[in-house]
Parts: structure tokens; sequence; C-alpha cells
């Protein structure tokens, strides 16, 4: 038993140097941060023409990432520094460096990650996607601690609330659910000649199945005849939209599909060589090479989710109440490289969208947004 | 407070739940000598039975449906190497590939199911009581009695004369054969087995996740290897089959607690991994590394000894 | 007892790796006969055994066992009937399993156990094994809870044994199982090999390749080369035979002289 007990040890000692010594890395970090965030505060309560909310008062925001990607990424950032500019305008702070996790897409963890947060005594939870919204529904049902969801493409269906209008409990948020007739008309828009449409998408993404439907609705109803290829990872996608290419499709289009959305700048290059313009649900996907991506402005996304949260902590908005945000896509951001490359004019692209969008934003190829 | 007890219950109630999984693992590994890749699948697929049948208001019968389930999954991969000679690691993983479609269609050919809202096992078991003190506890009370059950039965069935003929068949085959066995039998009986422990513990984490997610059981079989190997520590030296049983349960709560302790002290969950990895190495490297030390005084002990003895002559 | 008819069996046909192993084999065996089988390597004797064992399937030709066609019948069911000790001691056992556990899992092959798969080891049995491992004056009886792997070879070797007859088998095949042992355990196994068959008249067939040993044990004698048998003393003929007599016999029969040293050299003062 003794010789049990050193194992013991040791293994939990080692456990504990390990971890201490990542800690410190970023302890560091996060002791940087709080101090730039403590530095706005004083900054706020020196600048005197805050209103009478200016109490100085701290509010522990839990944000929780379910894994890295340029569009979730877009949205935890967004959402950070709206809360900051909420809380100078406010003179409170939103503290969220310290309680920033990211499941790194390892659901066993998210358990533990809640158990964390909520020892730590937030006020308030923000969990990005849905698997992490429905963890953290299931870790608030007894201390009922608000949660607002970022990017939740069907609430209703994935049981968070009970009605897009009143969601009826302790969580409510923001959804990216996609307009896809919207993303269709722009297909025909820019060619109306299109016979053949290419549906690439990842049977796994719960974001893309109701999106699907739509479209295959949407083409049935137009007798357009229309191609599924799907796939789970970054090889089985690319093979998908090699298939679609041998298929000869005049299009494709994919929802918010996160898989392929990972896997996009590893085809970008031979979908656009082949002449096949690519819609996608999201600007992020023109970022990082698509023709056109039609969808949520993801930063307005994380501004509303923001908003959303702050509202609820700063003016005792009650959750139930609170209705879920569904965004109307307005914005189609569009790919000059590519534009070129499938030798469409930037301009007639913009007159033959300028009936389905608000407004037409252009990019260039690149990883990240600036 | 550094550690509250909310988190202690966590890590100790999923810590349970998984150790099912390492338990799995631990009669296909080391009893039967098999890697049976086919784990995250099973453990998806439990998740998914469990879900499906638990929204249709039946959640204890979910748990059963879904260990029949895992019994179905393991019998194919059995079935792949015996009958058909195919490799235990390239069985598993074939098993492995078909389960993630089975899956989908198990779930309706939705990647999320949600059970919110409908009765888990959890939740029938806190309504026996209810003071607050009741709620907090009884999740981690029920992991606790239903592990002590599937404790007890892989104790006795391991001492039975089919839970020795599996003994058997995992450490030589040749001898299993001699003694009129069917070296295909056990195998398949022991897989069955363990895909069915991997079945439950899906169907568990489905219930007290309240959800159900295709992609859940990803890298499952790493964690519980990993709970395995930390666990298997404490009792390679015994005989013991009791004891080595118990060893896995508290390999897996052991990681668990590391995995709050990281997260407490604001480990990025990036690392996470490579600390895992380094726990499981210091694991298993931590005796062997005592006798590297102890060789190493040997030797400058006796290099002392000769030269003072050459000095003298 | 055991009839060979006419097996032939070739591994690799038809490639550069081709051998025919064994061609057109027939033998027939008595009840109670203790037959010893020499040959030098590749004469096709541990072969014949995998044969009669069921570990292949013959290409053509029939085993038959009690009248029985077992031809086709797989390993683990013939070993209902057959018992086989190899010449490796690690073979036979499990090694990380204690020599209770062993024995009964060997115990398994008692019509009785068969039915009864969920059944433990009973005191009844624990008292049946400890009388069993008794009688070999090994001190293992008293080391029942120990794991094999520590038992040394002869003592392994000693165990398989047991475990081939405490449900005594109707043929005992016993491929060269002395050989890796120092003398002295040899010596001890290999009493305890006649004493056993002795008792409860085992028909056995023992591949040997001490000559004196092959002359002086059983009351048979085969010799094998290339796949066949090339002859079969038994009885009054086999008496008075010396080994030089076995060796111009062997040059006679196949017109070639015997010439693996080994077996040439162990027959000086060997055990």
């Amino acid at each position: 038993m003794k010789k049990n007990m050193t194992k013991l040890t040791a293994i939990l000692g080692a456990g504990v140097m390990a971890l201490s010594l990542a800690a410190c890395g970023s302890a560091g970090t996060t002791s940087a941060t709080s101090a730039a965030a403590s530095s706005q505060s004083s900054a706020a309560a020196a600048s005197a023409s805050s209103a009478a909310a200016g109490s100085g008062k701290v509010y522990k925001v839990g944000i929780v990432q379910y894994v890295d990607d340029a569009s979730l990424n877009q949205i935890e950032q967004n959402i950070e520094t709206e809360l900051d500019a909420l809380g100078e305008k406010n003179g409170v702070t939103f503290d969220y460096a310290d309680y920033t996790k990211n499941g790194q897409a390892d659901g066993t963890v998210l358990n533990q990650i809640a158990a964390d947060l909520i020892a730590d005594e937030v006020d308030i939870i923000i969990p990005i996607a849905t698997p992490t919204a429905q963890i953290m529904q299931t870790a608030t049902e007894e201390n009922q601690i608000p949660v607002v969801f970022a990017a939740v493409s069907d609430p209703v269906g994935a049981k968070l609330v009970e009605s897009m209008d009143a969601p009826g409990a302790n969580i409510t948020g923001t959804s990216d659910a996609l307009n896809t007739e919207a993303i269709m008309n722009l297909i025909f828009a820019q060619n109306p000649d299109a016979k053949k449409i290419g549906l690439l998408y990842s049977k796994s993404e719960d974001a893309s199945t109701a999106a699907i439907e739509n479209a295959t609705a949407y083409l049935d109803e137009k007798g357009i005849e229309y191609v599924e290829k799907t796939g789970t990872t970054n090889d089985e996608v690319s093979a998908a939209a090699d298939a679609l290419i041998a298929e000869g499709v005049d299009a494709i289009f994919t929802p918010t599909d996160n898989t392929i959305m990972t896997a996009e700048l590893a085809i970008y290059e031979k979908i656009a060589e082949a002449g096949i313009p690519h819609y996608a649900g999201a600007d992020s996907f023109a970022l990082n090479g698509a023709f056109c991506g039609y969808g949520v402005d993801y930063a307005n996304l994380g501004v509303a989710t923001a908003d959303l949260a702050a509202d609820i902590l700063l003016n005792g908005k009650s959750p139930a109440e609170e209705p879920v945000q569904t965004f109307d896509n307005g914005i189609a951001t569009v790919n000059t490289d590519i534009a070129s490359a499938l030798g469409l004019d930037i301009e007639e692209i913009k007159t033959a969208f300028e009936p389905y969008c608000t407004q037409v934003l252009e990019t260039v190829t690149a990883k990240e947004f600036e | 407070m550094f550690i509250t007890t909310g988190i202690i219950q966590t890590a100790l109630e999923i810590g349970l739940i998984y150790s099912l999984v390492a338990l799995s693992l631990f009669i296909s590994f080391s009893i039967l000598d098999i890697c049976d890749l086919s784990t995250d699948g099973c453990y998806t697929l439990g998740c998914a039975v469990g879900a499906v049948v638990t929204i249709g208001g039946h959640p204890i019968l979910a748990l059963f449906l879904a260990m029949a389930a895992g019994i179905c999954s393991g019998f194919v991969t059995a079935i792949l190497q015996t009958r058909f000679g195919v490799q235990s690691i390239l069985a598993g993983i074939i098993v492995n590939t078909g389960l993630y479609t089975v899956n989908l269609a198990v779930m309706g050919f939705s990647s999320n199911l949600s059970i919110f809202g409908s009765d888990t096992v959890f939740s029938l078991f806190k309504a026996l009581n209810p003071s607050k003190a009741w709620g907090s506890w009884s999740p981690l009370v029920l992991m606790i009695i239903i592990l002590a059950i599937v404790v007890f039965v892989i104790h006795w069935f391991l001492g039975t004369r089919l839970g020795l003929s599996i003994r058997a068949t995992g450490d030589s085959r040749a001898m299993v054969r001699a003694s009129s066995i069917n070296p295909g039998f056990t195998i398949t009986v022991g897989l069955c087995f363990a895909n069915a422990l991997t079945g439950l513990s899906g169907a568990l984490i489905g219930q007290f996740n309240k959800s159900s997610d295709i992609n859940l059981g990803t890298g499952m079989v790493t964690i519980a290897l990993a709970s395995l190997i930390i666990g298997e520590t404490f009792s390679k030296k015994s005989q013991n089959m009791l004891w080595k049983i118990l060893s896995v349960i508290i390999g897996s709560c052991l990681y668990r607690l590391i995995v709050s302790v990281a997260l407490r002290l604001n480990v990025p969950t990036e690392a996470f991994k490579l600390v895992s990895a380094i726990i499981v190495a210091v694991a298993i490297a931590a005796p062997q590394a005592r006798e590297l030390i102890l060789l190493h005084r040997q030797k400058r002990a006796a290099m002392k000894e000769n030269l003072s003895e050459g000095g003298e002559r | 007892m055991l009839q060979l008819v006419k097996i032939s069996k070739t591994f690799n046909p038809g490639t550069v790796n081709e051998k025919k192993a064994l061609v057109d084999l027939s033998l027939e065996l008595q009840d109670g006969d203790f037959a010893t089988i020499v040959g030098s390597n590749g004469a096709g004797k541990s072969t014949m055994f995998n044969a009669i064992a069921g570990s292949f399937y013959p290409d053509r030709g029939h085993v038959i066992l009690d009248g029985e066609d077992i031809t086709f019948v797989p390993e683990h069911m013939r070993s209902r009937y057959i018992g086989r000790l190899f010449q490796d001691p690690m073979l036979g056992t499990a090694p990380h399993m204690t020599i209770e556990e062993n024995l009964s899992v060997a115990y398994l092959r008692a019509g009785t156990g068969r039915h009864a798969i969920f059944s433990r080891i009973s005191a009844k049995e624990k008292k049946l094994f400890r009388e069993t491992l008794a009688q070999l004056n090994m001190g293992l009886e008293d080391r029942m809870k120990n794991p094999v792997g520590l038992l040394s070879g002869g003592q392994r070797q000693a165990l398989t044994l047991l475990m081939a007859t405490v449900v005594t088998p109707k043929l005992l095949l016993l491929d060269e199982h002395t050989a890796a042992l120092d003398p002295g355990t040899a010596a001890k196994v290999l009493d305890l090999t006649k004493r056993i068959v002795k008792e409860r008249n085992i028909t056995c067939l023992m591949v040997t390749h001490n000559m004196n040993q092959a002359l002086e044990l059983g009351n048979r004698t085969i010799m094998m080369d290339s796949g066949n048998i090339v002859f079969d003393v038994r009885d009054k003929e086999r008496e008075g035979m010396t080994v030089e007599d076995l060796l111009r016999r062997f040059a006679e029969d196949t017109g070639d002289s015997f010439n693996n040293d080994r077996i040439l050299l162990s027959t000086e003062g060997g055990v």
C-alpha cells in the first residue's frame, strides 16, 4: 500500500508540476490582460462624463468556445471587443479574460469546464455553438445562471429554448440560421443558365441539415438538378469536392458548415480552376477562397450577443423573456481573387446581386480576418 | 475557493461514467490482448440508442438497449476476426467506420439530439428525495451504485469457467485450443461483454449531458486507454483480480481530477492533451526511473570499491 | 484406435517453397500402443502430429479415431480426446494465470465441466488438483496460487502433462517434450510420462531424437523420412534391436545413410 501511495504522490506531483509550468505561462498573459482591463475601467472612471451606471462593478463572464475556426473565432473576438466597449460606456468591467475556455472539440472536457465556471461563480455564461450550449444548459439547470448562446442554428430543434420569441428559462442567445433561399437567388442571379448545382456539406454538422433541406426544396421547385456530396474530415471533403467537379456542376453551395470551413483553404483552388463558383453561408468562406459568402455577418452576431449579455447583466432582464435574435442576412462578400480566376467582372456581379442583398463587400484570399 | 465540492463531484461523476469505457478496454485489451478500435463508434452508438429511447420515455430501458446495441457491435467485430481472419486492429477500424452511418441513422440522420425535458435515470433517482443535499449528491450516488454492480458482475464472471477461458485466451491461445475450448467463442463473448460496457457508458453520458452528438466518441479510446494505464500502475504487482478492476476505476477518476486541477490553474485547454500524455508517461516510467536511479547508485558504489582496492594494491 | 489412411500434405504448392511434407502416409495404431518416432529433421514427424491433432486439414487422406472419421473436425474439438505436449515448455500453459486456474481450464474437457461454464472452481476440484500435483513430487501443490510464468521449464512441462491427462485422453502426442530440459529434469518428466501412460493405459505417440530411448520406451518404433514411414518394428522384432541395427535398416530402406549429427551423437551415454 505504501508503494501505491508513493506512486500516487509521484503522479499527482508530476501532474501539478506540469500544470504549474503551463499555468505560469498563461498566468503571465492573464495578469497582463486584466491589467489592461483595469486600466480601461480606471480610464473610464477618470472620464467624468459617465452616467449613473459608473458603479465600477466587475461582472464575471464565462465564454466557452467549442473549437478553433475562423467564424467562431470571429464571434469570440467581437463579443470581447463589444463587452469592453460596453464596459467602458457603462463604467463597469466585464471580466472575461479569466473565464474564457476552449473545449478543443473535446466533448469530455466540456462538463468539467462547466463545473469550473460554476465554481468560479460567474455571472453569465456565453457558449459558442450548439454542443457547448447544450452542456451549459444541463449544467445550469439547477443554479439557473443566465446563458446567452452564440451561433446556434436551430435553438428550438436543439431544445435550448421553448420558442424563439419566449425562451422560457435561463437561456437565450443569437442564432445564425441561414436564409438559404437568398443564396440560391444569388446563384441564379449570377448565372441564370445554371443547370446543375452541387451541394457540399458535412452530415455531422447540425447546422447544415436544415439549410440543405431548404436548398433541395428550392431546387426541386425550380426543377433544377442537384448533386449532394458530403465529407466529415478534410480528406473526405477534398474527395467530395473532386467528385462534384467531375460531375460538372455549374455552382456549389455550402451552408454554415464548420467542417467544410476548415477544409476550404485546401479545396478552393481546384474549385476555382474548374470554373465553378462556390457559394457559402458565411463571409469567412469567402475569406478562405470561396467565390461568395452570403450569410450572417458573424462580427455583427458577436456584437449582438455581447449586447444581449450586457442587457441581462446591467438591466436585470430575464433570459426567459428575451427573444432569440436572428439576423437578416444582408451582406454578400465576394472574393475578388476568385472572381478574376473565374473570369467574372466584379462590377457585373455587383449589379446582378444588387436586388438580393443590402451590400456587397469585397475581400481577397487570406487566412484570418484582420 | 480553489477546489469546490461541485468540481470534485463533476470530476468523480464523469470519472465513473468514463471508467466504464476503461473497464471495457480492461477486458478487451488487458485480458484478451485485443486492440479494439471500434470503441469510439460503439460509445456513440450507446449514446444514440440511449438518447432515442430516453426521449421515447423509457430511460431505464434505454440503458439496457444501449448495452444490447454494444453487444451487437462487439459481435460483428468478433466475427470479422474469428471467422473471416481479419486482423483485430483492422476489424475494429472497419466496424468503427460503419458505425458512423449506423449512429447517424439511429439519430434520424441528424447529427445532434437533445434529451432536455425528458426523464433520465439521474432525474428519476434524484426525485426519490426532495432535499437539496440529495439533489446535489444523487448523481454521484447513482453512479457508485451502477459501478458497484458492474464491478461485481465483472469479478464474478472472470472467476467462472468461461471467464477463466477468456483470460486464458488472452494469455495463450495454443493452450486454450489444447484444452478443447474454441478461442473464437471466447473472443466473441469477451468482445461482446466489453462493448456492452462501452454502450452503457455512452448511454449514461447522454443522459447526464441531456444530449447526444455524433462526434461525441471521437478520441474516447485514447482517453480510456490513458485511464487504464494510470490505473494499472497501482495494480501491476498484484494478483488480486478485484484490486485490478478497482484500480481501473481509480485511474479514470484520477485522470478527471487532474483535468479539474488543470482547469482551476487556468491551463489553456489546448495544452490538455500534452498534459495527459505527460501524466501517462510519468505513470509508466516512474517504476523504471526508480530502478535506473538505484542501478546508478549501485554502479557508483561498485566503482568506488574498485578504486579503493586498486589504490591499496 | 488411430488410423491414418494415405495422408498427403503439400505446403506452398506451385511456388518455389513447395514442400511435400507428407506423402501417402498410412499408420495404424492399436489401443495401448506406445510408439516412439524417430527421423531426421524435415522427415515429417511434427507435421504428422499436426495432421492428427487438427492444426491443418490434409490435402488427401483420412484420419480415423476409434472408428470415427475426424479428418475435418476442428482442432479444439479434437483436443477433447487428443492430448499434446510440445518441445517448448512455454506453449502448454497460460503464464499469467495461477496453477490452479490453468488446471481448471484444462479440466473443462471433462464432460460435466463443459455444461457448467458459469461454474467456479469447487473445493472438491481444488482437492483433486492438489492430490494430482502431489504425485509429481515437485512441491507444486504448495504453490497452487502462484502464476505459472514463475515456474521453471521442467515444472511447466510437468504441469502441461498433468493438464493433458487430467481428463484421460484417448491419444497422447508427445513432440520431443523433454528435449529442452536439463538431463535431471528431463529424466523426471520422462518417468512421470511413463508412469501416467502405464497407469491409465493411454495410447501414445512420442517423437524423440534419442535413439536409445526410441528403442527402450514403449512397444513400437517407427522411423520416418521424407514424409513417409520408412520402417515400423514392434514387440518381438524390436526387442533385440540395437542402435546400429536401426541405422543399418535405415540405410537399406532409404538408400541414404542417416546423417543427423545431433541424433547420432545423442546416442552416446544419453538418457
